[in-house]
């Protein structure tokens, strides 16, 4: 029962906004199990206000209640009702009314009976091809604002990689090179006590190189992946890597208007624009959509912190098997790949080609004009 | 130990009634219970109707004494008990002595020869050792200690005037019982422990430590046996709770841990709930680096089972610095081990799972 079917304001016009509060708190951070008494005094209410809100959520299903019979002597054992009808305790041994000064005690506790939510241990942020991730630095600060506690932010970055980004080779030392690196930073996370595996939030040529890594080391491992602006293939095989336990879950945060995500796929070999329309599947991956922005919109100063907030937070702490976030602006559709010569197969040599003659035309360009330089001097 | 085959004698219904009365009934319900079904006798609700369908079965010939004895031996001094554990080093553990029965008993002095396989069906007034064996690969002493288990009878309190003052009078029916003491030595997993019915109060414990070093020094070598890492359990149990490692059977209801003469406790209050439960306490305990501190008690809920494989909560109580666990429920023998494996497995870390 998520907190976020239960219509608070309607209960602050009736009950203090410090119950309202204490309580809202109590269902958002999972399952709890709490008396009336206790919530009114961490409110500091009357304990009538308490029963009264706690009872009416017992009736609209939000919440439980669970009575014990309680013996009323120091150790205050949980009785069965068999036990409690007899005339001794069966746990001190002593005559209730006479020995202790009273019957068992009826205690109310009422229960939330969620799932456990899920910690963050540690994070691992990835840049695009595009940029040196200044964004990153900006999460990182986020999530220490966050937590409170230590939350390791590794910050991993691999340059400036433009034309890196088309040429095969590069592309496989990249995917090396990233898969080294979770390897050791899990290593130095696991002896610390943190944990051996981070949830990832990746961006552009990160989320591809990510994907990739995944899926050449089939024993690599994460946590939860949040993908901004993936350029990966939408029909890229989450299901394998989830199958394999190689990924918890993966929430794909695509931006419409993004029109790098858009034109990847004709110029990086085995990419998509699964950053502009989402994954094909549906099912094993959540969507959330940012409508009418563009590729790097999501670490703007106006945005991050409320798409963290609001949409990478929750996600990451959900508790385990909770439905995933699904878009209903994104239409699913069936991602195939484009007509082979428009692929990043000629496409990117003839970029390549077009960067080469361009350089060359400034070079020659240049030589030029400094041997007309020499002749003016 | 009494031999199943034995003549189903007069004398023996007679030991049977008497065992009925005293010992079988200070075991838990749902032991005797299971008792009642396994022989298909009609079962009750009530102590006292245990009794009457026991002793009723005694006489028709359906429960024999030594169907009361086996059942005893799996029951009786298992669980709601202190335990200290051990491991054996290797020399210990490979000793050929432990190749046979044979071989064990002929290595006991004499003063304990009359003790191997003895029937402990005994009521000594002191702690005494009442028997010795060595099956299925368990070298076992057993002691006992006569009880009296006081039961509240409302029925027959009184009040008197005497010399004027009104004097209350509160009465409790004297059952005869047994505490028991065992020291377990398990040469092929390489563990040992002493399991003691008896309050750790004053030198209680010390004591009996004595009593089982002396009785077992002709075999065991104690030199040989290294400490239980209570501390280390408490840590690494309650790390694995908190990482889902040990979540199927295992909750962790309480951890205090301290940094010489100072201490942190994570607690929790309710009846069923466990530390994990709580977001705002996780992300508190992540905070701790408990390389940093010492396991000083740790309390866990262990999910076992009924014989009728009903879910069954177990309280398991760790006190790091007297390396002494306390089960707080009645359990059978074999459901004490797997508990004490599940704790050895947590020693290091990561855990041996």
């Amino acid at each position: 029962m998520a907190s976020q079917n239960i219509n608070w304001s309607a209960f602050t016009k009736k009950y203090p906004d410090k119950l309202v509060a204490a309580l809202r708190g109590h269902i958002a951070r999972g399952p709890f199990r709490i008396t009336a008494h206790r919530l009114a005094i961490e409110a500091n209410v009357a304990d009538a206000s308490a029963t009264d809100l706690l009872r009416e959520l017992v009736q609209n299903g939000f919440l439980k209640s669970d009575k014990k019979l309680i013996c009323p002597c120091e150790r205050m054992e949980s009785l069965t009702a068999e036990q409690a009808a007899e005339d001794v305790c069966a746990f001190c041994g002593r005559a209730f009314e006479i020995d202790v000064p009273a019957r068992p005690v009826e205690l109310i506790e009422f229960v939330h009976a969620a799932k456990q939510t899920r910690d963050v241990r540690w994070l691992l942020a990835l840049h695009g091809m595009n940029t040196q991730g200044a964004w990153q630095e900006t999460f990182n600060w986020l999530v220490s604002r966050t937590y409170r506690r230590s939350v390791p932010v590794a910050i991993y970055k691999y340059g400036v990689v433009r034309p890196g980004a088309i040429v095969k080779f590069r592309q496989r030392a990249l995917v090396r090179e990233l898969t080294g690196r979770i390897r050791r930073l899990s290593g130095q996370s696991e002896e610390t006590g943190f944990g051996g595996t981070p949830d990832v939030i990746a961006h552009s040529l990160g989320t591809w190189l990510l994907g990739h890594a995944l899926v050449e080391d089939a024993t690599l491992r994460v946590g939860r992946v949040i993908l901004l602006g993936c350029i990966l293939r939408p029909d890229f095989d989450w299901e394998l890597l989830l199958r394999r336990k190689q990924v918890e879950s993966v929430l794909c945060h695509v931006a419409t208007s993004d029109f790098w995500a858009g034109i990847a796929h004709y110029f990086i070999p085995d990419s998509g624009p699964s950053g502009r329309s989402g994954f094909n599947d549906r099912n094993n991956v959540g969507h959330v959509a940012l409508v009418g922005k563009h590729h790097s919109d999501f670490f703007k100063e106006a945005e991050m912190p409320t798409l963290f907030e609001r949409v990478w937070q929750p996600f990451l702490t959900q508790a385990a098997g909770e439905s995933m976030p699904a878009s209903n602006v994104l239409p699913v559709r069936s991602w195939r790949q484009t007509w082979w010569p428009l692929r990043a197969t000629v496409m990117r040599w003839l970029l390549l080609a077009a960067i080469g003659g361009f350089v060359l035309v400034i070079l020659l360009g240049l030589s030029l004009g400094l041997a007309d330089l020499w002749r003016l001097i | 130990m009494i031999n199943a085959n034995v003549a189903d004698s007069t004398k023996d219904r007679a030991a049977a009634r008497a065992l009925v009365k005293s010992i079988v009934l200070a075991q838990g319900n749902i032991f005797i219970r299971e008792l009642l079904r396994r022989k298909k006798i009609t079962i009750g609700v009530r102590k006292q109707e245990f009794e009457t369908n026991l002793l009723q079965a005694i006489n028709s010939g359906d429960l024999r004494l030594a169907d009361v004895v086996e059942w005893l031996e799996e029951v009786e001094g298992w669980g709601d008990q202190h335990i200290y554990l051990y491991h054996l080093k290797d020399e210990l553990a490979r000793n050929p002595l432990w190749s046979s029965a044979a071989s064990v008993q002929q290595s006991l002095p004499r003063s304990q020869q009359n003790l191997w396989d003895a029937d402990s069906l005994v009521f000594p007034e002191e702690w005494s050792l009442t028997g010795i064996s060595y099956n299925d690969g368990s070298l076992r002493y057993v002691w006992h200690e006569r009880l009296k288990t006081l039961l509240r009878r409302l029925g027959m309190d009184r009040r008197d005037r005497i010399d004027g003052d009104w004097y209350q009078f509160r009465a409790y029916l004297e059952r005869p019982d047994r505490a028991v003491m065992r020291f377990v030595l398990r040469p092929a997993k390489q563990l040992a422990a002493i399991f003691m019915q008896i309050p750790a109060e004053g030198n209680a414990h010390e004591s009996a430590h004595s009593m089982v070093r002396d009785a077992t020094k002709p075999l065991i070598d104690w030199k040989q046996l290294a400490d239980f890492s209570a501390s280390d359990v408490i840590k690494n149990l309650d790390q694995a709770v908190l990482d889902s490692q040990a979540r199927t059977n295992v909750r962790s209801k309480k951890m205090r841990l301290t940094d010489a003469d100072n201490y942190v406790e994570f607690a929790n209050t309710s009846q069923e709930g466990d530390l994990a439960e709580s977001e705002a306490i996780r992300s508190v305990r992540r905070a701790v680096k408990p390389e940093e501190f010492a396991g000083n008690v740790g309390v866990f809920l262990y999910e076992g089972r009924t014989p009728t494989q009903q879910k069954r909560t177990v309280k398991i109580e760790i006190f790091g610095e007297q390396r002494r666990i306390k089960i707080w429920a009645q359990l059978k023998a074999n459901e004490v081990w797997s508990i004490l494996e599940l704790l050895t497995n947590y020693e290091q870390w990561p855990a041996k799972t």
